[in-house]
């Protein structure tokens, strides 16, 4: 079915982003990783799991896309860089929030970030989900789109007075 | 809702990885080094063996230039069809002809396939703009028929703004391919995606 724009939920404004600190070291762990010149890509394959801080993203796949004639030794490494995707069983984890997905793409020129395969973000009991979530870094704000067979849904636990 | 902003930049942490490629798609080139040195041959060795020091031996075909290696000493022993090598220098060329470095304390080069082994401190060292990068282990196989490097012993790259380790590696030549295997970790520093 196709995306049914009417049915996206454009979520409220999220709470100041802390952008991903230069200092703390990132860590990545794979069985695998395949840097292919050619096709200008670096493949992490299996039980991949990065890490910075207390941010935890998991998958089967991770890969890569440097953008053409780019030459990632010699630039600044993020301008040179497409896109990221990380497939299979995509995990997101910070504090009590995750985000699921089997596909997690970053693309870095346009700063977002789009889930697809059954996506859904959730953070304690609140739960939403849809056929696609779209994750606008700068402006902080997501959009969940759905379809006639795939709708947007929402589970919101709103806060008692004594919590 | 918290989670969509806090998560935000979960996901473009991965953006971090391309450091991975300041040292991925640098790592495999090199400086090349150009000297001719004659090999002087010494002959106080037993009858199978011949000595020579400061070997130099450069391998071409179809006019292309596959490798040059050097050594500061190469004991050939014609039973074994084998050179033990001392000092090793081993240059690679790519397809374009660019130049991959690779040092050992030892090294044995088999006359029939022209595969070469290297064992002992395997070093091989980058720059790549104002970065360079180190790649140790402990040995390595050149396969001269099919242009493959590759080592079964633990290996560490290192660079200023990163670090890789892995069980097993592998660079296919002619794909321009590198793989990096077993309990990979890497770790990036200065690493933020963010645009200023």
């Amino acid at each position: 079915g196709s995306v049914n724009p009417a049915a996206a939920a454009e979520t409220p404004k999220g709470p100041e982003v802390k952008a991903l600190a230069g200092g703390s070291p990132l860590h990545v762990a794979s069985d695998r990783m395949v840097v292919d010149q050619r096709s200008n890509t670096i493949r992490f394959e299996g039980h991949v799991v990065v890490k910075q801080d207390d941010l935890v993203i998991t998958g089967k796949r991770l890969t890569v896309y440097a953008k053409e004639g780019a030459d990632l030794a010699e630039n600044q490494m993020m301008e040179e860089v497409e896109r990221i995707e990380v497939e299979g069983e995509v995990t997101i984890t910070r504090e009590d929030k995750v985000a699921r997905a089997e596909k997690a793409v970053f693309f870095q020129k346009e700063q977002k970030i789009m889930l697809s395969g059954n996506p859904r973000l959730m953070q304690g009991k609140n739960t939403v989900q849809g056929r696609l979530i779209t994750l606008y870094l700068e402006e902080e704000r997501s959009v969940v789109e759905g379809t006639s067979d795939q709708p947007v849904q929402a589970v919101l636990h709103p806060k008692r007075s004594e919590d | 809702m918290g989670i969509r902003g806090r998560l935000f930049h979960g996901l473009t942490a991965v953006a971090a990885l391309v450091l991975v490629g300041a040292l991925v798609f640098g790592f495999w080139k090199g400086e090349s080094r150009r000297s001719n040195r004659a090999a002087i041959v010494q002959d106080d060795v037993s009858d199978s063996e011949m000595k020579l020091t400061d070997m130099e031996y450069t391998e071409v075909r179809e006019g292309r230039r596959l490798w040059k290696l050097k050594a500061s000493e190469a004991r050939y022993d014609s039973e074994s069809q084998k050179t033990l090598l001392s000092n090793v220098h081993l240059i690679l060329y790519t397809k374009e002809g660019e130049p991959i470095v690779l040092e050992s304390r030892e090294g044995r080069l088999h006359a029939g396939t022209k595969d070469i082994d290297l064992w002992g401190d395997v070093r091989a060292r980058l720059a790549r703009g104002d970065r360079s990068y180190e790649l140790v282990t402990e040995s390595a196989h050149y396969r001269h028929g099919d242009g493959v490097i590759h080592s079964e012993a633990f290996t560490r790259i290192t660079g200023p703004d990163m670090e890789l380790e892995g069980n097993r590696w592998t660079y296919f030549l002619a794909a321009e391919q590198a793989v990096m295997e077993g309990s990979v970790q890497a770790v990036f520093t200065g690493v933020s995606f963010r645009r200023p």
